[in-house]
C-alpha cells in the first residue's frame, strides 16, 4: 500500500485531484468524479443568475462522499480580488482548502507570481490552507512554503496546452527542496504524463481538461487514476537508472594507489 | 550519557544499503536521476571501490557543470591556541603541555597583511573552545579587522547562540565552519573528554543558529577516522540536506578532514586511506552536485592535485596552523594539526592552471552585506 | 430601492434585507456567498445586513472550474 498523502491535517485517499470545468453536463461530471476516486475537486465561483441556476454545482457536489471541495480564485486579476474570491469560496465550502490562482493574461493564463505571493500571505493569516498555482520556480516555491502555504502547485506547462511536463528540471528541484506537498497542475494531457510526474516524486496531480474533454470522460478518469497510482508506486519502488556509458577519456584516479576498473 | 539522534539526522535506516550493495546497485546509484541517502550509502560501500574511476568521471562532470573549472582559495588564520577542551585528537587540548598564545591586535594586523600580500581574499579565523582567555568579545574585533581587508571572513570557533551570530554577521562575518567531528553520539562522548565541546546537541544545532542569525554560508564536516565513516558521512549528508531545506538561502560547503598523527600520539580507530577518501568525496559530489567540497592542506600534494576539480572545488592554500604563522614577528610553535602541502600560493596556482583550472580568490563583492532573513 | 447586483441594475422591492434580496433573485441562501460593496459578508452576519440605495451586491455560486 502506498504512502498516504496529507495536506495540513487532512489525509487524502487519492493523489489525483480533479477539476469540475469543461464537462458537457453535470451528470457526466458527477459520474466522472466518482470514477476517478479523487478526494479533492476544484470548483470555480460564478455570479448567480436565476437563468443559470441549473449550472450551480453545489447540490451535485455535496452528494459526493469523501470528496473535499476546493474553490479556486480564477478570474482574480490581483491579490485583492483573489482574497475576496477565497473568502466567498470558504463561505460555500466551510473548508479551509483554497486553490489560489491569479492569472491576469486571459490568453496563456500563466500565474502572476507576485500577486500570488501577496495574496498567499493574507490568506494564510486568515487561516486558509493555501494551495497556490505557480510557475515552476523553485525559489518562489520555497518563499511560499516559508509563509505557510499548505502545498505548492507548479504548472507542468501552460494551462490547457496539454504538453506534458515541460519543466522537468524545475519540478525536480521543487520536489527535492520542498517540505510541503507538491502538486503538478496544468499541462497534463495523458495518464502517461500523470504517471511521469508522479514518478518524479510529486505528491499529487490536478487534472481537469484532459479528463473532461476526453471522448469518454468517465473512462478517462479511471485511466488517470491508474496512471497516477502506477507513477506513485514506481516512485516508491525506486526506478532503475538510465544506463550511462562512462566516457573514459583519461584516467582521473591513477594518482591513487588503490585499484580501479 | 546517551543521546537519541533526531529523526532528521539519524543515518541508521540507510546503513544497510552499503552492507548489501553489489555491482548492480553501484551502477544504479551512479546513474540515479535524483540520488539521495540510499545512493550515498551505496557509493560509500566496499562494492563501489572498484568503480572509483567511474565515480571520478561522474564527479568531474558534475563539478564542471555546477561549479565550473574553478577552485576557490582560502587560508586559515589561527587567532588563539587557548582551549579548555579535552579532545583526544587535537593538538590544542588542554592537557597538552605546550604554551598557549592569542594574537594581539598588532600581531593580527601583521598576519592579515601578510595574507593579503599573498592575494588571498578569503580568510578563516580559528580558535579553540570558548574560554575567558578568548571569548566572544575577543573574537569580534578580529572579525571587524578582517572584514576591512577580506571579502569573505569565515570563523571556525566555538558554537554560539543566535544573537551572537547575528552580531558577528553585522560585524562582517560571512560564514561559520563547524565540524561535528563525529555524528556517532557514543563515540563523540568518548573523544570529547571534557570542555564545552562535550555537548553534542549544542554543536549539532549551531549551524542552524548561525543561519538563523543571518550568516550566509556554513561549512560542515566530520573528522574522518573517529568513527565508522559510512555512519558519519550519511549523517553529515542528512544534516546538510536538512539545513538546505530549512534555510534554503544558505550556501553549504563540506570539508573532509582526516586525522593526521599528532603530538599526543593519537591514532585513529578507523583507517581512511587515500582511495577511500577519494571515494567519499566523489560520492558527495554525486549526491550534492551543487555544494562546495573542500580539501585542506592536511592532505598531500599528490592527493590534492589529483582531487582538484574532480569533486573538490575549494581548497586552502599556503596554510599555517600555528598562531602567528604568516608573519615573522610572532610565530608560536604549537599547532592544531600538521600540514602536508606547504606550497606557496603561486606554486599552487601554477599547478591549478596546468590542469586548466582557474584559481578564484574573490568570489563576490561585499557591497551588499545584509544577512539572510527567514 | 435601486441596487447594483452582480454588475446589473436591480430594482429591489423587498424590505432591504439580504435575505429578501436573495429570495427575490430565486437564489438558495445555503448555496450562495455574498459580497456587499466589495466586502465579503459572512453567512452568520447576514441577518444584520440592511442594504442601502445604490449598494453593490455580488452573489456567487459554485460553477465548474479547474
Ligand atoms: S578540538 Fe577544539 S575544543 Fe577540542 S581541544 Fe582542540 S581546539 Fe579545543
Amino acid at each position: 500500500m502506498s504512502q498516504m498523502l496529507k495536506i495540513k491535517d487532512q489525509v487524502l485517499g487519492s493523489r489525483l485531484f480533479t477539476g469540475t470545468g469543461k464537462f458537457s453536463d453535470t451528470e457526466t461530471m458527477v459520474k466522472t468524479i466518482k470514477a476517478s476516486g479523487t478526494a479533492l475537486v476544484t470548483v470555480a465561483l460564478r455570479r448567480f443568475h436565476k437563468d443559470s441556476a441549473a449550472d450551480d454545482l453545489y447540490g451535485p457536489l455535496s452528494e459526493l462522499d469523501n470528496v473535499h471541495i476546493m474553490p479556486n480564485t480564477s478570474g482574480a486579476m490581483n491579490a485583492r480580488e483573489a482574497v475576496n474570491a477565497a473568502m466567498l469560496g470558504r463561505e460555500l465550502t466551510e473548508s479551509p482548502f483554497i486553490k489560489l490562482e491569479i492569472h491576469p493574461n486571459p490568453h496563456h493564463l500563466l500565474p502572476d507570481a507576485i500577486e500570488t505571493y501577496e495574496a498567499a500571505k493574507i490568506l494564510v493569516a486568515e487561516g486558509f490552507w493555501v494551495m497556490p498555482y505557480i510557475p515552476a520556480d523553485p525559489v518562489l516555491a520555497k518563499r511560499l512554503e516559508d509563509i505557510g502555504c499548505a502545498s505548492v502547485m507548479p504548472l507542468g506547462s501552460p494551462i490547457g496546452s496539454g504538453q506534458g511536463i515541460e519543466v522537468r528540471e524545475m519540478i525536480r528541484l521543487i520536489v527535492r527542496d520542498s517540505s510541503i506537498p507538491v502538486v503538478v497542475d496544468a499541462g497534463i494531457r495523458s495518464p502517461s504524463d500523470a504517471a511521469a510526474a508522479m514518478e518524479m516524486g510529486v505528491d499529487a496531480v490536478l487534472v481537469n481538461s484532459a479528463i473532461a474533454a476526453a471522448e469518454n470522460p468517465e473512462a478517462m478518469a479511471i485511466a488517470f487514476a491508474m496512471g497516477v497510482e502506477a507513477g506513485r508506486a514506481a516512485y516508491e519502488a525506486g526506478l532503475m537508472s538510465r544506463s550511462r556509458e562512462a566516457v573514459h577519456t583519461s584516467p582521473l584516479t591513477s594518482f591513487l594507489a588503490g585499484g580501479s576498473v | 550519557m546517551s543521546i537519541t539522534l533526531p529523526q532528521w539526522l539519524d543515518p541508521l535506516p540507510w546503513i544497510h544499503y552499503s552492507k548489501d550493495a553489489e555491482e548492480g546497485q553501484v551502477r544504479q546509484a551512479l546513474d540515479a536521476a535524483a540520488p539521495g541517502e540510499k545512493e550515498l550509502s551505496t557509493l560509500l560501500s566496499p562494492a563501489a571501490r572498484p568503480f572509483i574511476e567511474a565515480m571520478a568521471q561522474r564527479a568531474r562532470t558534475l563539478t564542471r557543470r555546477h561549479i565550473g573549472r574553478t577552485i576557490g582559495l582560502y587560508a586559515p588564520l589561527y587567532l588563539s591556541s587557548h582551549c579548555p577542551g579535552g579532545c583526544t585528537y587535537c593538538g590544542f587540548a588542554s592537557d597538552r603541555e605546550n604554551e598557549r598564545h592569542s594574537l594581539s591586535a598588532k600581531e593580527a594586523a601583521h598576519e592579515m597583511a601578510a595574507m593579503s600580500a599573498m592575494k588571498l581574499d578569503e580568510v578563516l579565523l580559528l580558535t579553540g573552545e570558548r574560554t575567558p582567555k578568548f571569548d566572544f568579545h575577543h573574537l569580534k574585533p578580529f572579525i571587524e579587522m578582517a572584514a576591512r581587508q577580506f571579502d569573505l571572513v569565515g570563523i571556525e570557533v566555538f558554537p554560539m547562540d543566535e544573537a551572537e551570530y547575528r552580531e558577528l554577521a553585522g560585524a562582517g562575518c560571512t560564514s561559520v565552519t563547524l565540524y561535528q567531528e563525529t555524528y556517532d553520539a557514543a563515540q563523540y562522548d568518548r573523544y570529547h573528554r571534557w570542555g564545552p565541546k562535550k555537548n553534542y546537541l549544542n554543536r549539532i544545532d549551531a549551524p542552524a543558529r548561525a543561519l538563523s542569525g543571518g550568516l550566509r554560508y556554513v561549512g560542515m564536516g566530520a573528522l574522518l577516522g573517529l568513527s565508522d565513516p559510512i555512519y558519519d558521512m550519511l549523517a553529515l549528508y542528512r544534516h546538510a540536506r536538512y539545513l538546505q531545506k530549512k534555510y534554503w538561502k544558505a550556501g553549504i560547503s563540506i570539508s573532509f578532514p582526516r586525522i593526521q598523527p599528532q603530538r599526543g600520539d593519537f591514532q585513529p580507530d578507523y583507517m581512511v586511506d587515500d582511495t577511500y577518501l577519494a571515494q567519499i568525496i566523489f560520492a558527495f559530489r554525486i549526491v550534492m552536485p551543487e555544494v562546495q567540497l573542500v580539501l585542506s592542506t592536511r592532505e598531500s600534494q599528490a592527493f590534492r592535485d589529483g582531487m582538484a576539480g574532480v569533486g573538490v572545488s575549494k581548497m586552502s592554500v599556503a596554510s599555517k596552523t600555528t598562531v602567528g604563522g604568516y608573519s615573522d614577528d610572532a610565530g608560536y610553535e604549537e599547532s592544531q594539526f600538521q600540514i602536508s602541502d606547504d606550497r606557496d600560493v603561486e606554486t599552487f596556482c601554477e599547478m591549478l592552471k596546468s590542469k586548466d583550472l582557474e584559481p578564484v580568490f574573490k568570489n563576490w563583492d561585499t557591497v551588499y552585506r545584509d544577512g539572510a532573513e527567514y | 430601492m435601486q441596487l447594483n447586483v452582480n454588475g446589473e441594475i436591480h430594482k429591489h422591492q423587498g424590505d432591504g434585507s439580504l435575505i429578501s434580496l436573495l429570495k427575490e433573485m430565486c437564489a438558495r441562501p445555503e448555496r450562495t456567498a455574498v459580497m456587499v460593496n466589495g466586502k465579503v459578508v459572512k453567512r452568520v452576519d447576514w441577518d444584520g445586513v440592511q442594504l442601502k440605495d445604490l449598494d453593490d451586491v455580488d452573489v456567487v455560486m459554485f460553477a465548474g472550474g479547474g
